[in-house]
């Protein structure tokens, strides 16, 4: 095992209830889950849209996480025995496809659509529609996913703090890109970085009712460099400990929407043996 | 909240925004022409990005007026829904008196799903305006998205607006 391989990262996140939503009774539509395997993490948050037209966008988040966590866990097995630019074309060629019809898998599966369904498919997925953004990190390489509005940061040892999939221009006002718009896939973007001789330190994936809570987007790029001081400061347990009490807080002083936040944090101190 | 007041040309009435809960209305005489066009093209110069933001909670505009612009009304309308807020923007009109122009106002709601209010009277003036900064403000103030061009690029759903007193005591 070489000294890439030794690196270790670690995950924490949380999601809160928006402040508006929990005046309004409504459930939290945000959904976060991860996986710490033994080389390897993945971390996804997803957003689902709550508008009227969407009354199972909660359980849309929640089927677009789930299905993300798991797909990405078995990518990274069978990726074990492939060539970096084998992986890196799969991810970029046939990986948002593969995401998108598993997630649509799963809505079809929970909704019971049977062959005498009446609704059309483009209405049932509209009912659950969320975002989905992903991170797989391995020893070998690092991949992100992104379709719809939310952000991922990624913070340099240095506190460098960069937007790693720029802000989609077209989307004003609360429009997104969605799980459930027809051909998804198209809009859904992948980085892939085989691991090099500098890797963020940090990583952070949210949805967008974090970044909205900023007043600006200087504003909103320095809780990266914020989560990294404090993460070495406190440790990782501690910011988690505490990480739904401020998402809280920034709801309620921001957006008042839903928030979920996730961290990978790359842990120098110590290496797996 | 802000306000515009139009009549031989446009101004900021009350040019700061303030929150809706501490708003104090500042009368108004009618008097002049209705410069309605030159109203639109104020608030879209305040919908461009800058001063707005890319994302967002929807503004919420609305139009008191008799629907009888004497200016280029079509150039303001079409400066307020060229701009991607001004087309997000929940278009409320408020038809001043019973002789009022609806088909102008219809333009300027631009949603056939939505028709002008009538206010005929103060206490009718009162009601839609209170609904308009209470019912409307808390349904557009619930965070939520959209999936892009699920919604044609519409409005927000909207309550539906209270009835009005009706009486035939002073009437506009």
């Amino acid at each position: 095992m070489d000294g890439k391989s030794a690196t270790v990262w670690h995950v924490a996140g949380a999601r809160v209830v928006g402040a508006t939503h929990k005046r309004a009774d409504k459930p939290c539509q945000d959904a976060i889950l991860w996986e710490e395997g033994e080389s390897f993490v993945v971390l996804a948050v997803a957003d689902g849209h709550g508008w009227e037209r969407s009354p199972h966008s909660d359980v849309g988040a929640t089927l677009a996480v789930e299905g993300a966590v798991q797909f990405l866990s078995n990518f990274r097995t069978r990726a074990i025995s492939s060539s970096l630019s084998a992986l890196k074309h799969y991810a970029e060629d046939q990986l948002p496809q593969a995401l998108v019809q598993d997630w649509i898998k799963r809505v079809k599966e929970k909704a019971g659509v049977s062959e005498s369904e009446t609704r059309s498919e483009k209405e049932i997925l509209l009912q659950y529609g969320s975002t989905l953004l992903a991170a797989l990190v391995t020893p070998e390489f690092l991949l992100f996913a992104q379709l719809g509005d939310g952000d991922i940061l990624t913070v340099m040892d240095d506190g460098t703090v960069t937007r790693l999939i720029p802000k989609d221009k077209r989307l004003i006002a609360n429009e997104t890109t969605s799980l459930c718009m027809p051909y998804a896939w198209r809009e859904m973007k992948v980085v892939f970085q085989p691991v090099s001789a500098e890797l963020p330190v940090l990583i952070l994936l949210s949805t967008d009712g974090y970044a909205n809570s900023f007043a600006s987007e200087p504003d909103f790029l320095q809780v990266g460099k914020d989560y990294l001081e404090l993460i070495r400061q406190q440790g990782l347990k501690q910011v988690a400990a505490h990480l739904e009490q401020w998402l809280t807080e920034t709801s309620t002083c921001g957006s008042g929407d839903d928030i979920a936040v996730g961290l990978i944090y790359r842990d120098t101190s110590e290496s797996k043996r | 909240m802000r306000a515009v007041r139009f009549s031989d040309g446009a101004y900021w009435h009350i040019a700061q925004p303030v929150p809706v809960e501490q708003f104090e209305w500042v009368d108004l005489q009618a008097k002049g022409v209705t410069d309605m066009g030159k109203a639109l093209e104020l608030v879209a110069e305040q919908l461009k990005m800058p001063p707005m933001p890319e994302r967002g909670l929807p503004p919420v505009l609305v139009l008191i007026s008799d629907g009888l612009p004497t200016d280029d009304f079509a150039a303001g309308l079409n400066a307020l829904l060229d701009l991607p807020w001004g087309k997000k923007a929940v278009r409320i009109a408020i038809a001043i008196g019973e002789d009022a122009n609806l088909e102008v106002l219809q333009r300027f709601i631009n949603n056939s799903e939505l028709k002008p209010l009538r206010a005929n009277n103060p206490e009718a003036l009162v009601t839609h305006i209170r609904w308009a900064s209470t019912a409307v403000l808390k349904s557009v103030s619930s965070p939520h998205s959209e999936p892009k061009g699920a919604s044609g690029g519409g409005n927000v759903q909207i309550p539906t607006p209270p009835s009005t007193p009706g009486g035939p005591q002073d009437v506009w």
